[in-house]
């Protein structure tokens, strides 16, 4: 209790003096008339007197008091008679007089107006008897209109209100109508980036944004195609035809695009017989090799989507040094159909900086079918993250079957991504690798394996790696025949791999599979007449042996034996003395 | 006049026994508490028991509580179990400056102890070592030569007189700066009620002023001149302003006077301590608008531990109550030359790669959203009522466990579970007719801190039957774009509570004005009844599309993470808004051993469900969930104040093939990555340490993290999404000062380079005067180069220097920053200081 007492008392006092001085006992003094009234869109205003504690306007006879400067006159119509006093505090100042009357006739607000529709982009709505014009809110943006109709040049969700305008003597303006939520459609873009999927046997191209089908002009036929079929199946157009390809979409949002014409040829095979022709080739285009080529300089991976016959041939002597994120004798392959082409004396150096993907074959995988592919004497350099002997990762969400296929190299990783002699990783719930095998070794990496590294998802059918395994990294998953195996969609069947498999202390490490899924799952085994080499590899099936399940794993001290192991088909797979099953 | 006080005491004590209504007790007077340049005992925590006690934790206790160290009363003590390392330690409510610490025992004395202080209650840093060879009782007053900046205070003891037992302690007191508002000249020259208004004013920490029992009230300071500031710190009694703004003007004018100026406004706060920060103003006159009350939880309940309430002490309805403040401290900070010691709060620190989730920070700022109103209008609603939201009191008890996504213009949507009391008279947290009802409440910002409520809240209320009684509970959120006009549509999950049973709920919206009812999208089966539906998003929670992972099936899908209790169910379909029985597997864990989901994560709830980290490639779904058991017990039982509602949150790993399962569990959890402590504020909430999830969320290189605490409040903890480090640790041995860390390069997308950094350390002396600044220049490699891959938790680093040319006191500041100078981690401070030490 210091001061506070004390401040609050002056500020009383001081109070009380004011109020003494405002008390002073003379007449009151009258208050002069308003000026200035007038009535504009049914408002009245008028101007403010000094001194005036409020006003009294008189209407028709009837009198209101108000505090401000202006009335509305919203609830009377015709003739209307006014006029106002200043109003006083009855000690100081007394009421003024009224002013002089003003006579107006008000007919009242127009109509709201109605029925505001969209139709492409003009904007109209019913006309307003009385109005001399209209103000347009669109997305919150005002718009003026002479008439019923506007048009707009905005598109897309529009937010539409209109209020119709007076003329401010017979008429004030009317409300704004209710918000109408329309569209106004724009034009799609025209589908681009036509190819032909050799695959699927399907035109294929880019989907327009905004679209919701296409209309396909085929001679006299008209197709119209679902919003997610953004594709036209070929086939039963035969190998050459035209066609004309329209964008449709919801006509209340977008209308049609452009017609783009495009023209299907049949598909020419070129021919290829020389180092030049090869690195011609285009991405789209249809090839054979005719000859065998040994490359004279290194190698640029290309980005290939057609289809390659390699008709048997060898290309040889592929030199690749790549920074880019996918790098390989094709770098990266969609919708792709490779066949009977060998690589031979392949070198790949890959140091993307960022994630990357290497293979000898290929660096990645989106779609394709690969058949009767070899590459051999191989020997692959990588820092990046998904290395493989013939192919770095096997992308998801697409089909992707390797048959008859093989490598035979070395595979160098350094750092800790993943790394496997035939793929490095699996993530496709579509791939099928049926006869392919791996000759050679695998080094570095933290999740290795001598046929894949991470296998997420996929059929492996008659695979077999003879492949060493040294995993690197410190906490490495490691397996002779596969590092990671997570997935439970997932069957491996006979198969087999032989080779030493080694990582640091604290790893996972397995003669078949570095780490495999646990428990009972419905679905099945995953692997079935699966077996590893335990002449050369003493340890478990499995690295995660104490939860991991391996049933149909077996290690077996007599795959070189001459006869087959336990399941293997003697008309894929083929048996001689001290040596290991082999693929026909 | 001291008499006049302390008889006035007594008389409130009497009418407080008869009448039992809460009155505060007052401590005695202490000696030196009025030495003209201190403030308030910073360490007063109320009585014991009673408000605040929270604020102690101690190593052990064989005698009284460690609240009795604080309680302003010498005649209580606390006594430590018997050991020569008991510890106690103050939480000051907020980051305070301080000068003299005053020890009192009570008993069994420390021969020899350690003052320390800390910013998190975890690194401590030692300011001075007392040794005390006098007799039993004795008082030691330990005066530094400048302020020390910490927000923590611990007594560690080092010996005791008596080995036999443990040491006694009557009081700790902590003395900072004396306010400017705690000068002669200043004044309250207005306030709603004036009776007691300098009790604001004064250095009693105890004193307060209370308002009469409405809202909208409001206090007018006078500085008595004008004065420079930037922080007012208000200390509440037990009842509180949840929503007050300041304004400041440099003339008396009136309560709705155009020149007043605000410089601070909050709808959450907690009470306790407020530490208003705003940037320096000049100003005479201090305007307080006292918007609306709320009391401390703990005063809210019954006896029965739910809901608050401790023993027999008096429920406080926040609509019967008055605002009650103790002290009203303005100061300069930026004046105030004060020495640094330790660093804020960090969660997940030198987590792996994997986990993304390294270095957590709780939001500086405090809340981001709390209940607002008033429950009574609620009292009688019908069903009617309630789908048709008559009434305002729907989110008046509790609004949490937020779910955020950010659209495409960076607008921060939130869908909360917004919450009504069951019954008002006694809050006890039975689920009676339209008890505990949740309903699901919007709100948005342009920042991710402020947010603002929408216009038609709530946006669902209990529709059906299986939302009867008990609510809409618990969202989760997510985006799905249309393929071809990349138009989005945002889903919610929530839980449908009937008071019985649980099923899995959802709504959707495009604009987050028209709600859609989707209503139940998974069906519960074999008699297992799901919520906590997680779909499985990216880091911008968009739900992503998965090659199927179940045997035998081809495509992609969508998981939904369908997780509580012991149950792990996942639902697999391409349309999000339906989940078919066939589609849900329940995993059956018998077989998994240590792999299996459902037990390692000890049967908590699936928060969020995140993939695609480091871009699509990436194979790791990091399920984050929340719980009461995780598998460090010991974390709990660190807590002091925690109950059986103790939530974290853990962090497991699952991938894109095989979400049944997990494969490295021995190097994969991470558990538990965030959880409650006495430094995230929600000490007071419904559930006391409770913290839960239900978003993560990456926007402009940073994750946000928006958590519900406590059961009754949004509160948001944030984390660098391509680099981090955590706070520098110090060590001083050999003449050289080291600051040291772990920084883990983290950087997504296609770029993985190394990241350059520079390791700064700054010293200071105790003036603030910078000295000297050295630093070390870093090259950090990403860590998916380095062999540990994944496991990588990040390079060590370090900046020294010699000491022998440092000034005997002094205080260092270090931190890394990136090549455009931003600081990339947590600034830490260590200090070297002297106190002088006074026996009495």
């Amino acid at each position: 209790m210091r001061k506070k007492l004390t401040v609050l008392f002056i500020c009383a006092a001081l109070f009380f003096i004011a109020a003494a001085c405002a008390g002073k006992q003379d007449a009151p003094e009258k208050l002069p008339a308003p000026s200035g009234l007038s009535c504009e869109n049914g408002v009245v205003t008028f101007d403010a007197v000094e001194g005036a504690q409020g006003y009294v306007l008189e209407i028709n006879g009837r009198q209101i008091s108000v505090s401000g400067l202006s009335y509305s006159l919203d609830s009377y119509q015709g003739q209307v008679e006014i006029r106002v006093k200043a109003a006083g505090d009855g000690t100081v100042y007394a009421d003024s007089e009224f002013s002089a009357v003003i006579t107006v006739t008000l007919s009242g607000a127009l109509e709201t107006p109605s029925g505001v529709s969209v139709s492409g982009n003009v904007i109209s709505w019913s006309a307003v008897d009385g109005a001399v014009g209209y103000t347009l809110l669109i997305n919150g943006k005002e718009y003026s209109a002479a008439d019923n109709s506007f048009t707009t040049d905005i598109t897309g969700e529009v937010r539409i209100s209109v209020k119709a305008l007076g003329d401010g003597i017979l008429h004030f303006d009317s409300e704004y109508s209710d918000v109408f939520y329309g569209n106004v459609p724009y034009q799609l873009e025209a589908p681009a980036r036509f190819r032909y999927s050799a695959i699927e046997n399907t035109l294929k191209w880019e989907p327009s944004e905004g679209a919701t089908g296409y209309t396909v002009t085929v001679g006299t036929e008209t197709l119209s195609l679902a919003r997610n079929a953004d594709s036209l199946s070929a086939a039963r157009f035969g190998d050459s035809f035209s066609a004309t390809i329209v964008a449709t979409g919801d006509p209340d949002i977008c209308y049609d695009s452009q017609a783009v014409a495009i023209t299907v040829a049949p598909q020419t095979v070129t021919e290829i017989s020389s180092e030049e022709e090869l690195r011609a080739i285009e991405a789209g285009g249809s090839y054979r090799l005719t000859a065998d080529i040994a490359l004279t300089r290194a190698w640029t991976p290309v980005d290939f989507w057609g289809t390659f016959d390699g008709d048997g041939h060898t290309v040889s002597g592929v030199e690749i040094a790549s920074t880019a994120s996918e790098a390989g004798f094709f770098a990266m392959l969609s919708d792709a159909v490779v066949s009977d082409l060998k690589l031979e004396d392949v070198t790949v150096s890959a140091t993307a900086s960022g994630t990357s993907y290497a293979g000898a074959f290929a660096g990645r995988v989106e779609c394709a079918r690969v058949t009767g592919c070899e590459v051999s004497g191989a020997v692959i350099d990588a820092t990046g993250y998904h290395t493989g002997g013939f192919v770095g990762n096997v992308a998801d969400g697409s089909e992707a079957s390797f048959t008859d296929c093989f490598f035979s190299g070395t595979v160098n990783v350094s750092g800790g991504g993943y790394a496997g002699g035939f793929a490095a990783t699996v993530r496709t719930n579509a791939a099928e690798f049926v006869r392919c095998g791996v000759s050679g070794s695998v080094n570095g990496g933290g999740v290795a394996g001598g046929f894949a590294g991470h296998i997420g998802y996929g059929n492996y059918e008659d695979c077999y790696a003879v492949a060493e395994v040294y995993a690197s990294s410190q906490n490495a998953v490691a397996g002779g025949f596969v590092g990671l195996l997570d997935g439970r969609n997932v069957k491996i069947s006979t198969s087999f791999c032989a080779g030493d498999v080694q990582a640091p202390d604290g790893s996972y490490e397995g003669g078949f599979a570095g780490i495999v899924p646990t428990g009972a799952f419905t679905g099945g085994d995953i692997f079935s007449n699966c077996y590893y080499d335990g002449t050369v590899y003493g340890g478990d099936r499995i690295g995660n042996a104490t939860v991991g399940r391996g049933d149909g794993i077996t290690s077996s001290a007599t795959l070189k034996s001459g006869s087959l192991p336990s399941g293997f088909d003697s008309s894929v797979w083929t048996a001689a003395a001290d040596e290991y099953p082999g693929l026909g | 006049m001291k008499k006049l006080k302390l008889a006035a005491v007594a008389l409130c004590l009497l009418l407080a026994a008869a009448s039992f209504s809460y009155t505060p007790l007052k401590p005695t007077a202490l000696g030196g508490l009025y030495e003209a340049q201190f403030g308030v005992n910073l360490a007063y925590g109320g009585p014991a028991d009673k408000i605040y006690s929270n604020r102690v934790a101690a190593s052990g206790s064989s005698e009284g509580k460690p609240a009795h160290a604080a309680d302003g009363d010498t005649s209580t003590a606390w006594v430590s179990d018997s050991r020569d390392d008991a510890w106690i330690y103050l939480d000051l409510g907020s980051v305070e400056r301080f000068k003299r610490i005053i020890v009192r025992w009570g008993g069994n004395y420390a021969e020899e102890y350690v003052l320390q202080a800390s910013g998190d209650a975890a690194a401590w840093n030692d300011l001075c070592t007392v040794e005390n060879y006098s007799e039993i009782n004795a008082v030691q007053t330990v005066d530094f030569d400048s302020y020390i900046e910490a927000r923590f205070v611990r007594l560690l003891c080092v010996a005791r007189a008596d080995s036999s037992s443990g040491i006694a302690l009557s009081e700790i007191e902590v003395y900072g700066p004396r306010a400017i508002s705690a000068s002669e000249d200043a004044s309250v020259i207005m306030a709603s009620r004036s009776q007691d208004v300098e009790n604001m004013l004064d250095t009693d920490a105890a004193s307060m002023w209370r308002s009469v029992a409405d809202d909208g009230q409001y206090v007018i300071f006078d500085l008595g001149s004008a004065r420079t500031f930037d922080n007012i710190k208000i200390r509440w009694g037990a009842c509180f302003a949840r929503r007050f703004e300041i304004y400041v003007s440099d003339r008396a004018d009136n309560r709705g006077g155009s020149s007043w100026r605000l410089v601070y406004k909050t709808d959450a706060s907690l009470g306790e301590t407020d530490d208003a920060r705003f940037e320096r103003t000049e100003a005479r006159y201090i305007l307080l608008e006292l918007v609306q009350r709320e009391t401390n939880e703990r005063y809210k309940g019954n006896t029965s531990g739910q809901g608050g309430g401790y023993g027999s002490w008096p429920k406080l309805m926040p609509w019967e109550q008055s605002f009650e403040i103790c002290s009203f401290d303005v100061f300069d900070l930026s004046s105030l030359a004060s020495v640094m010691a330790g660093h804020a709060t960090e969660f997940a620190v030198n987590a792996p790669a994997w986990s993304h989730m390294s270095n957590i920070s709780l939001n500086p700022g405090g809340l981001v959203l709390a209940p607002i109103g008033y429950p009574q209008e609620f009292k009688a609603l019908t069903d009617d009522d309630i789908i048709n939201r008559r009434g305002n009191g729907y989110e008046s008890y509790a609004t949490y466990n937020p779910a955020v996504i950010v659209d495409d213009n960076g607008r921060f949507h939130m869908i909360y579970r917004s919450e009504v009391p069951s019954n008002f008279d006694d809050y006890n947290g039975g689920k009676q007719s339209h008890g505990h009802m949740s309903t699901l409440s919007y709100a948005y910002s342009d920042d991710g801190v402020n947010f603002i409520r929408g216009d038609d809240n709530p946006v669902k209320t209990p529709t059906v039957s299986a939302e009867k009684w008990g609510g809409t509970e618990d969202p989760r959120i997510f985006r799905v774009r249309d393929p071809l006009t990349g138009e989005s549509t945002y889903y919610i999950t929530y839980t449908m509570y009937n008071d019985a049973t649980v099923c899995e709920g959802m709504i959707k919206t495009k604009d987050f004005k028209t709600f859609t009812e989707v209503g139940n999208f998974a069906p519960n089966i074999n008699g297992r009844s799901f919520k906590s539906g997680t779909y499985v998003v990216d880091p911008e929670g968009n739900a992503v599309l998965i090659d199927d992972p179940r045997p035998g099936k081809t495509g992609k899908v969508y998981f939904c993470i369908m997780k509580d209790g012991g149950v792990y169910g996942i639902g697999f379909t391409d349309n999000v808004e339906r989940i078919d029985a066939q589609d849900i597997i329940v995993v059956d864990d018998a077989g998994f051993g240590a792999n299996s989901v459902a037990s390692v994560t000890y049967g908590n709830e699936s928060c969020v469900a995140v993939t695609n980290i480091y871009g699509p490639d990436d194979q790791n779904i990091v399920l984050m969930y929340g719980g009461t058991n995780l598998s460090n017990a010991d974390l709990k039982n660190q807590q002091p104040n925690s109950t059986n509602w103790f939530y974290a949150l853990g962090l497991a790993r699952i991938t894109k093939s095989n979400p049944f399962e997990l494969s490295r569990v021995d190097k994969d959890l991470v558990e538990p990555f965030m959880y409650p402590t006495d430094t995230n504020k929600i000490d007071s909430g419904l559930f006391v340490k409770c913290m839960f999830a239900d978003t993560i969320v990456r926007h402009d290189d940073k994750w946000y993290f928006y958590y519900g605490a406590g059961d009754m409040y949004v509160g948001l903890a944030t984390a660098n999404a391509s680099f981090s480090a955590a706070a520098s640790e110090y060590s001083a041995e050999n003449g050289v000062i080291t600051a040291s860390t772990l920084a883990l390069n983290k950087k997504y997308g296609s770029d993985l380079s190394a990241a350059d950094v520079k390791y700064v350390m700054d010293f200071y002396d105790i003036n603030g005067e910078l000295i000297d600044s050295v630093s070390q220049d870093y090259s950090v490699i990403h860590f998916s180069q380095t062999p540990e891959g994944d496991y990588y938790r990040g390079q060590s680093v370090s900046v020294s220097r010699r000491t022998d040319d440092l000034p005997s006191q002094y205080y260092a500041v270090s931190y890394l920053t990136d090549g455009d100078g931003n600081v990339l981690n947590n600034v830490s401070a260590y200090a070297v200081v002297r106190g002088e030490v006074t026996y009495a």
